[in-house]
């Protein structure tokens, strides 16, 4: 029973304790949460209009950002995994990087700077994301691509119309990026974090089987 | 002090003739007080009852036409997407938040009372103002067997749906955006409702990168076309870029 982690959760046990070496009490719950959906067999679907705009909206924000930079790049369907990790990145440009799409729920959340795309990208763990997807298609670059496109508006609701209609913004002003380099010490870190986060959901595993032995 | 005579005789009058009025109501209660016949009373009870009915019908067309002159609107609030199709549709959560806020305002309620006969679902919108006056539409239709619903779900399907158009029909709201979709979901759907992208500019340099990455493959003179506006000067030097990597 080794789990495998997915790019897009693994941030969740990458974080240090405050004190030692381990896993994080932000990890653990993680964890937690992820042993009692493997017992009981279930999972969580968490849902927004902020994550339904990103779904619904994915391809408009790939044209932008293919308008932006004079590409044609398509979505990538494929998914890849390791020992340790699964995922499937947005964009791979073969030889090139691995771009990850996000888009922007309005025009006020939309970060206008790279600096802001890093401190988002760092505090919602797109970076590790990232580092999973550059491990799996072996690329040795990283972008995260913030896109700004108008909201359908059945998902915008009553909020403010010009914050949401934005098609006469310039297309070069609503797409900022924020790049990374792969780093192999870093990977490592996500590899020790896996073996230390297995070792906790087996243990965790164990413990809910033994609480509701028959 | 002669003016104080003459005027209290008119005072009365005037008093007397209100108690006695013009109304059923005023008619009924004089009658009573005079002593009248059951048949008399009965008359006049038959009588005050189809003024008030008569009444209640009145407010009830002022009261929705001035509710139509402000109809509620109507959010598209689910996004049904596959296989390349792509629309909005109002939910029957939404229709009835909207419609029944706007209906409240102008003292109207409404329900819905559903049967079920040899395999037909009938649902009758029922819209009741505060004076009494009540209108209703009804549907039939058969359980929605689209999909792989069982066969509760045919039924509430059906409901559904019929509640949803029979509270618009009742209301007059939101029948310019419909369009039919031959009762397959449980849903009003509406055509494809997102405005083509606004098409911009491209300046001088971009335009150059631009032109560089359809020489090397990365980009196509569609895809240019398709976001930018291009100026005569430009659309000329995308053709003779094309025309250039046709050879």
């Amino acid at each position: 029973m080794d789990f495998r982690f997915r790019a897009s959760g693994i941030w969740e046990i990458m974080g240090d304790p405050r004190t030692g070496t381990g896993l994080s009490q932000t990890a653990k719950t993680a964890l937690d949460s992820m042993a009692k959906e493997f017992v009981y067999g279930y999972c969580q679907i968490i849902d927004s209009k902020e994550m339904k705009k990103g779904t619904d909206c994915e391809d408009d924000s790939i044209a932008l950002l293919n308008a932006v930079l004079f590409t044609n790049y398509k979505k990538n369907e494929e998914k890849k995994k390791d020992e340790y990790f699964s995922g499937s990145c947005d964009l791979w440009v073969p030889g090139e990087r691995i771009r990850d799409i996000k888009t922007a729920w309005s025009l006020h959340s939309f970060p206008a700077t790279s600096d802001k795309v890093d401190q988002i990208a760092v505090k919602s763990g797109y970076d590790w994301q990232g580092r999973v997807y550059m491990r799996l298609w072996d690329e040795q670059a990283f972008s995260v691509d913030y896109c700004l496109v108008t909201t359908p508006p059945d998902l915008r609701r009553y909020e403010q119309k010009e914050l949401h209609e934005v098609d006469h913004i310039p297309p070069h002003l609503r797409v900022t990026s924020a790049h990374y380099k792969r780093d192999l010490s870093l990977e490592q870190k996500m590899v020790d974090k896996v073996g230390l986060a297995r070792e906790y959901l087996k243990d965790q595993v164990a413990r809910i089987n033994l609480d509701h032995k028959i | 002090m002669s003016n104080e005579i003459i005027e209290m005789p008119q005072m009365q009058t005037a008093v007397s003739t209100q108690a006695v009025g013009s109304t059923p109501s005023d008619l009924l209660i004089h009658a009573m007080n005079s002593g009248a016949s059951i048949e008399q009373l009965e008359k006049l009870m038959d009588l005050k009852m189809r003024h008030e009915a008569n009444e209640a019908r009145k407010a009830y067309v002022q009261d929705m036409a001035q509710f139509k002159m402000n109809p509620p609107q109507i959010i598209k609030d689910k996004l049904v997407a596959f296989s390349g199709t792509r629309y909005t549709h109002a939910t029957l959560g939404a229709v009835t938040q909207a419609v029944a806020a706007g209906l409240a305002q102008h003292g109207f309620s409404h329900r819905w009372d559903t049967k079920q006969d040899a395999g037909q679902i009938t649902v009758e919108c029922i819209i009741t103002h505060r004076l009494g006056h009540s209108e209703s539409i009804s549907m039939t239709a058969r359980p929605d067997d689209s999909g792989k619903k069982n066969a509760i779900q045919q039924v509430a399907s059906t409901i559904t749906y019929l509640q949803r158009y029979t509270l618009m029909a009742a209301t007059g709201v939101a029948a310019m955006d419909e369009s039919d979709d031959d009762g397959h979901a449980a849903g009003a759907q509406t055509e494809p409702e997102r405005k083509p992208a606004q098409k911009h500019t491209l300046q001088g340099p971009q335009f150059d990168k631009a032109l560089l990455s359809i020489r090397s493959g990365q980009y196509t003179p569609e895809e240019m076309r398709g976001y930018y506006e291009l100026t005569t000067d430009q659309e000329t030097a995308l053709s003779d870029l094309v025309a250039e990597l046709a050879k």
